[in-house]
Order: structure tokens, then sequence, then C-alpha cells
């Protein structure tokens, strides 16, 4: 059979799936964070021109994140269902793969038309000038349509190889964080090679930002493609890569590996049974080393700019923490909830811990767990910043509030873990509650500049690592509210598992 | 008058529009090894996970050792209870050993009972190793452990012998025979190979499209010369 009988087969496949509902949620999402950026400003004449200078900046955050979501969702199907033993008798390696990449090449292809059409919307929406040159929106149009297929054919590979699809989104995110980064970097040919920051680096609205008139002004300039061929060469190179692993490929599985080690003693573990269930995992590293890799980022960032972070230990730890909670936070919590759930989701699970325990004490169990590690990350920053303060020998006095901001941190740290413990009780994919965790983190971003901190899980974790926004804030509505959301989630989770039918796997 | 360990009043379980499960009254009596029978997809395993409230019922009532089953009660029965149902769940990334553990703790046993569990399912050579690394036999062998563990007084088995091979069937025959005399548990047990439930059941239950078509005493039902296996097949044809 032709790659195009194969093709309509994987169509019949994702029915039911909604695939494409993910990227709407994407383009939904973009146009919301498009009209709190730009609703309100005047120039509608080269309104276009600043949609054009935003929009690859956005796209750089979300749409590795969503790729790399469709992609493991594309996979998902055949590792869940162990169909790749089957689907390996009746058709080749190769086959198998580059039908899902041509389905996968059509819906992005899909996503970028959404994409394009998302912006003339907006022109509208926003009241600004929508004649502009429909030149620009196709090479837009392209520049994004080849940057998407870079990256779909990494995490196709990725969750083609890797069963564990948490590598896949891993990536995804990792690349996403590091593209936004290096926009805030000079510009380097290290840049140029990053598939994710190809979005902006090939973009053609310039901006131009007066220092003492504060005015910006967008200007066109001749697309920088270079960027774009290298995107070219890292899909014919990934395709490479692909092709040679594919030859090799077999459904192995797992070896079975007896243990060497023979004990006629039964020795029982002490530690709780939530803890003993993570054996192995490696979710928790994450807890350690990003908060080890924001403080690197954030100290290399104050030292440079030292001519404006004038206000020492104050500054560093804005530095240190920034990033840390608008972003990465949320995620890790996200991937350790769902780590914890997973165990249970997966098989047949799911009968087996029902008939062992209250679902109060499950849930709490979690809870208990993820709170644990996320407050043992959280003073770990703590150290982190007074490691890094003293080796700089920041002078004045440590702030005073710092325990106070520690402490809220912890409480709202637990607002999240109570969330996300929520969702991935509920959502049985793995990726879905991570993107939710991230397109979180962006919410409480907004909500903290639209002034409405107390209003998600998310905004209060931020406002409370804030010190500046915590000056304002109000202690008391911050612990209410934090209470209220903790006890909320704790309440629906517990309800609906024990309320909700059992389902598992099989 | 007999006492009834379980018994179920109209049981019913709908999937959208369609009924799993119609009016099931089931009635083991304790004491006694129930065998429940039924082809593919007649709906045994939606009526187990009834019984142990692992899904709520559209319609009927559960009454399991004497308490009527609901969510908030849910728990304290199945602490009395052992149950595999479906396929056998474990944490393939801890060893056969852990796996048992956590069972353990959950259940406030102690060290004895998982020697004893292990060796019940001749898995104790075993018990080191990660269960991801087991064979489909030896998983299943391992759920039964975890079911029978700490004597329970009602046991449910939803096809345990499958993927065994023929010494472990046979094992699994003498265990099972040997539950109510050991420990004065009942069991409910389904399966498909009908000679196996015709050597250990004293009670069958046969069930064919949700519906209960048959239940009583299994030598009630073979009626002279005729077997279990034809007495089903001839009952679940036409139905």
């Amino acid at each position: 059979m032709g790659i195009i009988g194969n093709l309509f087969i994987e169509l019949k496949k994702h029915k039911r799936r909604c695939n494409l509902l993910l990227f709407i949620a994407v383009i939904v999402a973009e146009m919301a964070f498009l009209y709190g950026n730009c609703h309100g400003k005047d120039g509608s004449a080269d309104g276009w021109m600043m949609l054009f200078y935003n929009i690859p900046i956005i796209n750089c955050v979300f749409f590795p994140v969503a790729i790399a979501g469709f992609a493991s969702r594309l996979m998902d199907i055949e590792h869940k269902g162990e169909m790749l033993k089957c689907l390996y008798t009746f058709s080749t390696p190769q086959k198998i793969f580059f039908t899902k990449y041509l389905y996968g090449a059509i819906c992005t292809l899909i996503l970028v038309a959404m994409q394009c059409g998302s912006i003339i919307l907006c022109c509208g929406i926003l009241g600004f000038d929508s004649n502009f040159p429909l030149k620009y929106l196709l090479i837009h149009g392209a520049i994004t349509y080849i940057t998407c297929m870079t990256l779909l054919s990494i995490h196709l590979l990725l969750s083609f190889f890797y069963r564990n699809q948490a590598l896949s989104i891993s990536v995804g995110i990792l690349g996403s964080f590091t593209a936004f980064f290096s926009l805030v970097l000079p510009e380097s040919v290290i840049q140029k090679f990053l598939p994710w920051a190809t979005f902006v680096t090939s973009g053609f609205v310039k901006m131009d930002w007066n220092r003492n008139t504060r005015e910006v002004k967008y200007f066109l300039d001749k697309p920088d493609l270079t960027s774009v061929f290298i995107c070219i060469g890292w899909i014919v190179l990934l395709t490479c890569i692909t092709l040679m692993l594919l030859k090799k490929s077999g459904v192995e599985e797992a070896e079975k590996i007896k243990s060497k080690r023979k004990t006629t003693k039964i020795a029982l573990h002490r530690r709780p049974v939530e803890i003993l269930k993570l054996k192995g995992s490696p979710a928790w590293i994450a807890f350690f080393i990003v908060p080890a890799i924001s403080a690197a980022i954030g100290s290399v960032n104050y030292i440079s700019n030292l001519s404006i972070l004038k206000e020492g230990w104050y500054s560093l730890w804005t530095q240190h923490t920034l990033f840390l909670c608008y972003f990465f936070m949320p995620v890790i919590i996200g991937i350790f909830t769902g780590c914890i759930w997973r165990v249970e989701h997966s098989g047949t699970n799911m009968n087996l811990l029902m008939t062992h325990q209250r679902p109060a004490k499950i849930v709490l169990g979690k809870y208990a767990a993820t709170c644990f590690i996320t407050s043992v990350s959280l003073i770990w920053v703590v150290v982190l910043y007074l490691i890094a303060g003293s080796l700089m020998h920041i002078d004045g006095e440590l702030p005073s509030g710092i325990i106070q901001w520690i402490g809220l941190g912890i409480l709202s740290s637990w607002v999240i873990c109570a969330f996300q413990v929520l969702v991935s009780l509920v959502i049985r994919n793995f990726v879905l509650p991570i993107i939710i965790a991230f397109l979180g983190g962006f919410a409480g971003l907004s909500c903290i500049a639209k002034d409405m901190p107390y209003l998600t899980p998310f905004s209060l974790f931020d406002l409370a690592m804030n010190q500046r926004e915590l000056g304002n804030a109000n202690i008391g509505t911050f612990t209410l509210s934090s209470v209220i959301f903790i006890v909320a989630f704790i309440m629906i989770s517990i309800l609906y598992l024990s309320r909700s039918d059992v389902r598992s796997n099989e | 008058m007999k006492k009834y360990i379980i018994e179920t009043y109209d049981l019913c379980k709908k999937s959208g529009n369609k009924f799993r499960v119609k009016d099931v009254n089931l009635a083991v009596p304790q004491g006694c090894i129930y065998g429940f029978l039924g082809p593919n997809g007649a709906g045994k395993t939606t009526t187990m996970k009834l019984l142990l409230g692992l899904i709520q019922p559209d319609g009927g009532t559960v009454e399991i050792l004497g308490q009527k089953m609901s969510p908030r009660n849910r728990f304290d029965i199945n602490m009395r209870t052992g149950s595999l149902i479906e396929s056998p769940g474990f944490y393939g990334h801890l060893t056969g050993q852990e796996n048992l553990e956590i069972i353990a703790r959950y259940k406030n046993l102690g060290t004895a009972d998982i020697k004893e569990a292990l060796y019940t399912v001749s898995l104790y050579d075993r018990k080191d190793d990660k269960v991801k690394n087991y064979s489909l036999g030896m998983k299943q062998r391992l759920g039964i452990a975890m079911a029978l563990m700490g004597k329970p007084e009602l046991i449910i088995l939803d096809e345990p012998t499958n993927g065994l091979d023929p010494a472990g069937i046979n094992e699994i025959r003498n265990l099972v025979k040997s539950i109510p005399e050991k420990c004065g548990s009942t069991v409910i047990i389904s399966s498909h190979l009908l000679s196996e439930v015709e050597q250990i059941a004293d009670y069958v239950g046969i069930i064919n499209k949700g519906k209960m078509i048959y239940q009583g005493l299994l030598s009630e039902l073979e009626i002279g010369d005729a077997s279990l296996e034809e007495v089903f097949l001839e009952m679940t044809k036409g139905a």
C-alpha cells in the first residue's frame, strides 16, 4: 500500500482524538496574549507590523510545546496499546514513521494557516489596518511552517523511539525557554542554530526603541533567511538520522534482567508508600537541577547588569527567581504530579489502589509528597541565593523579609501542587497536564500584569516570590485565597476519585 | 436459611445507551466457591467491578459482607476483600517483594504475610527482580498473591489462570480449592476454562449479554451425562 493509503489509515486512527483542538487552543491563547499586549495601543497604520513583530516571539514560546504535545499524541496511541508490535508485521518502520510525519506535516500546515487567519482576525479586533501586502503574510507563513516542521522532526523522532513521552515534552519546554532566553541576549551565531528561535531570528519586522522619547517604532527589513536555511539543514539531518535509526529499529522487549542480588531475608522499607513508588524515578531531580540553572543564569545576569541593578540583595533575588517562578516551577511540579499519578494510571493499577486505600488518603498522600519535594526545592532556592550572594560579596544587609517571602512562597507553591494533583488525576494523559502548567505560568503572569494576583494559583506564587509586588500585597487576602484554593482542589480531587468510575487501561 | 455473603438486587450498569449489565441478581452463599461464567464481553468484569464499588451502578444495589456498598463505606468493605480484576496491577519498576510490601502497608500486614504470599505463589526465588521483567504468568501469580494476602473474607478472582502454564494452573486450582477450608473465605472466580470451574466450584452463575441466565448449584446444572461445557454452550448459544 502506498503512503496515501497509509495516511487514510492514520486519519482513521486519530478519529475522536481531537488532535487539532490542541492547536486551536494554542492559537486562541496566542490571540488572547496579543489582545492583552496590543489592545489600546494606537498606531493603527503600522499596527500590522506590531503584530508581525510580536507573533514570532509568542510563537517561539508556545509552538515548541504545542508541537511536542502533538507529536507525543501521534505516537502515544501506538505505545499505549502496544500496537507497534502488531504494526511491524503489516508494514515497514519507515512507512509507519513517515505516514505519521506526513499526517503531522498536514496538521502543522493547518496550524500555520490558522495562525495566518488569526493575524487578519486580530487586525480586525484591534482596529488595525489589515490592508498590508499579502506578501508578508506568505513570508511569515513559510518561515513559521519550516520552523514548525523542524520541531516536528525533532519531537516525532523522540516520541517514536522513546516510549517515555516525558522526554519529548521536556525537550520542547526546554527548547522554548532556551529560545526565549536567547532573545534577551545579544544576537549571535549560536542563536541562528537554535531551531526554536528561528521564529524570531528570521523575522522581517524590527523594532526601534528610542531611549529618550520612549517611543517604539516598527520598520520593515529584509528577512534574514540564514536561520531558515539552517532549519532546512536540520530537517535533512534529522531525516537522515531517523532513516538510520529506523533501519536498525525493531520492537524489542525490555531485556528480562534477573537480579543478581539474592537475599534470603525480607527487609522492609521505611519510607512512605508514595515515596517508595517513586523509587528509581528521576522525577525529583528537576527540583534540584532547575533552581541551580536558574540561579546560575540569574547570577550571571546580575553581574553583567550591575549598572542597572543597584539594590544589592534585592536585585539578586529578583534575578534568581524571575524565570524560575514564572515558568519553571509550575512545569516541574506538573511533571512531578504527572509522574506520581502515572504509576496509578498505567495498566490496572487503579483497581489495585482503589480496593486498598481510601480516596482521601490516596489524594492526601500524593499531595503531601508533592508539597514536600516542592518545599525542599524552594528552600534549596534560598540556599543557592545565599551562597551566590556571599560569593559575590554583595554589600548591605540581607533582605529582612526573606523568611516571610519564602514562607508565603511555600504556601502558594502548595496551591499549585493541589491544582496539578487534581489535573493529573483527571487527565490520564501525561503531557496535557504539563502543558496546562506551562500555560498556567503565563496566565499567572498576565494576571499579575492586570493587577488580579489572587485569581489563579500561579499568580499567587508569582506574587509571593517577587518581593516588589509582595510589598503591596495584602497578606490576609493572600493566605485566604491560598487556603480556599488548596481546600477546593483537594476536595474536588477526593470527590472525583470516590464518585467517578475507576478507569483502567485494559 | 442460607447465609449469603453477596447479594445484588437488579444491578444495572450502562455505557452510553447500552446496558453492559442489566438486572443482575447475584446471590453468593458464604464459604463456597462460586464460578462466574460467561462468554467474552458478557459483563463478568463489569459485575465484579460493581461488587467492589470500583464503578457506580446506574440502578440496583449491592449488599456485600452484610453492608450496602456505597462510595462512603467502600473502603471498609474492601479492606475485608482481596481481588484480582482484569489483568494484575503492579508497579513495574519495583521488585515483586516491594510490590507486595506496598499492599501489606495498605492492609497493615507484616513481613510474615509477605513471605507466606511469596511462597504460596512460588515467587520467592524471584522476589528481588523488577516486576517489569517478570513473564506474563509470573505477573499473574503476583496478582493472585496480592489478592490472597491477609486472608480476606471474600476473594474475587477475574480469570486468575490467564497466562499460566499447566503446572501453574494446577497449583492455582489446588490453592483456590483449599481456601474455604483453610481461611474460611468465600471465593468468586470467573474463568473461560469450564473444566477448571467444573473441578472446583460449588455454585455457578452464568451471564450472557449482561443478563444472568443461570444461578445455582453446579450439580443441578449438569443433568445426566451432559458436561458443563455442553450445557454452557447450549445456554449461551441463542440468548
